[in-house]
């Protein structure tokens, strides 16, 4: 009968092999992860940055009169803040620089008058996720102007801040128009927003 | 009764077969993350946008018999090149013909082209898109080690 097993040698050798393989597998499951949670995180900042186009550019192209500024007074961040505290999320902190937001004034006739609109486009601090956010706003301002029904939509990017030196940058040629909202998040990857517009348009940037 | 266990030539067997198993698997799946990298570049909501008003703008010169002003067209050119990038325009009129106008075309757009859902009688404004690749740190545009700038191409299309 031949009761000869594996010497310590090929034990070692095999134990060997196998850590081999092991660390190999497990860094590949590692690196399968992180694609999975980088896909989850774009897939996710895609459908709400399509959702603030599409409310965007729904306003704007039914409009017959636009005219965009940086410059959010402080009525306008008053209805800002007056939408969040209804809302009962006073700890956002919004900020009130001029090139982190854009305000839209524009006008749309509705077949008997002209009704006049604001919205704004607002990048501001979340403070409990330590997270820039961007949200745009938008409602009609009626004959007795209360407060316009505000819709937000916000871009989380969870695995990174939007970094804090950034200017909105306005191009125009021939009714031709792009507003650029350069986003750079913590992973270095560009989340910029690009606004385009055909037609006529007042700029105050 | 035969008690020998596996030797080594049976354990290095495996391990590569496992191994060969593995890498096929990571193989495949970093494939298909990287045909998901290159479509977020077609058909993005923003460039969608764009596309639409550069089909309203021609739209408009059209009607206006404006196009074939050959200074008006030099105009209007260089205006969507500038505002928006936009480097080539294709109007798709027969999907089955293209194939015989492939050498005429880059290689983004027969990429484009080759994966679009349409049936052949559709009429498809195709625009391609050159975007300025941003450094993070500064947010200037980044240009390779002989000085050139870099841009990344993007292409919608809507019905014409």
């Amino acid at each position: 009968m031949n009761k000869k097993g594996m010497t310590l040698v090929e034990i070692i050798i095999s134990i060997a092999l196998i850590s081999i393989v092991l660390v190999f597998l497990f860094s590949l499951l590692v690196t399968v992860n992180d694609m999975n949670d980088e896909a989850d995180i774009n897939s996710t900042y895609l459908i709400n940055k399509s959702l603030i186009l599409r409310n965007i550019e729904d306003d704007l192209s039914k409009a017959n009169k636009v005219n965009i500024s940086t410059t959010c007074t402080n009525g306008e961040i008053d209805g800002i803040q007056s939408f969040y505290s209804s809302y009962n999320v006073s700890e956002y902190e919004i900020k009130y620089q001029a090139s982190e937001c854009i305000q839209f004034e524009y006008t749309i006739n509705d077949g008997e008058n002209d009704i006049k609109s604001t919205a704004y486009l607002a990048i501001y601090y979340y403070q409990p996720k330590e997270e820039y956010v961007i949200s745009y706003i938008h409602g009609n301002t009626k004959a007795t102007r209360i407060l316009p029904e505000f819709e937000k939509y916000n871009v989380n990017q969870t695995n990174g801040k939007i970094k804090e030196n950034f200017e909105i940058k306005y191009e125009t040629q021939n009714n031709f128009h792009k507003i650029t909202v350069p986003i750079i998040g913590n992973d270095g990857k560009d989340y910029s927003i690009l606004i385009s517009y055909y037609g006529t348009m007042s700029v105050n940037i | 009764m035969k008690n020998k266990g596996f030797v080594l030539m049976e354990t290095i067997i495996v391990i590569v077969v496992i191994s060969v198993a593995l890498l096929t698997i990571f193989a495949s799946y970093n494939k298909i993350l990287t045909k998901v990298k290159t479509e977020n570049k077609y058909d993005t909501s923003e460039y969608i946008y764009m596309t639409y008003h550069i089909k309203e703008s021609l739209n408009d010169s059209i009607e206006a018999q404006k196009i074939d002003e050959a200074s008006t067209l030099t105009n209007y050119k260089e205006t969507i090149h500038n505002i928006f990038g936009v480097e080539k325009i294709y109007i798709l009129t027969n999907l089955d013909k293209f194939g015989n106008n492939e050498k005429k075309v880059d290689a983004y757009m027969i990429d484009y082209i080759r994966k679009l859902d349409v049936r052949n009688n559709d009429e498809l404004i195709i625009v391609e898109y050159k975007k300025p690749v941003m450094d993070p740190i500064n947010y200037e545009q980044k240009k390779d080690s002989n000085g050139n700038e870099l841009y990344e191409t993007y292409i919608a299309s809507l019905e014409w």
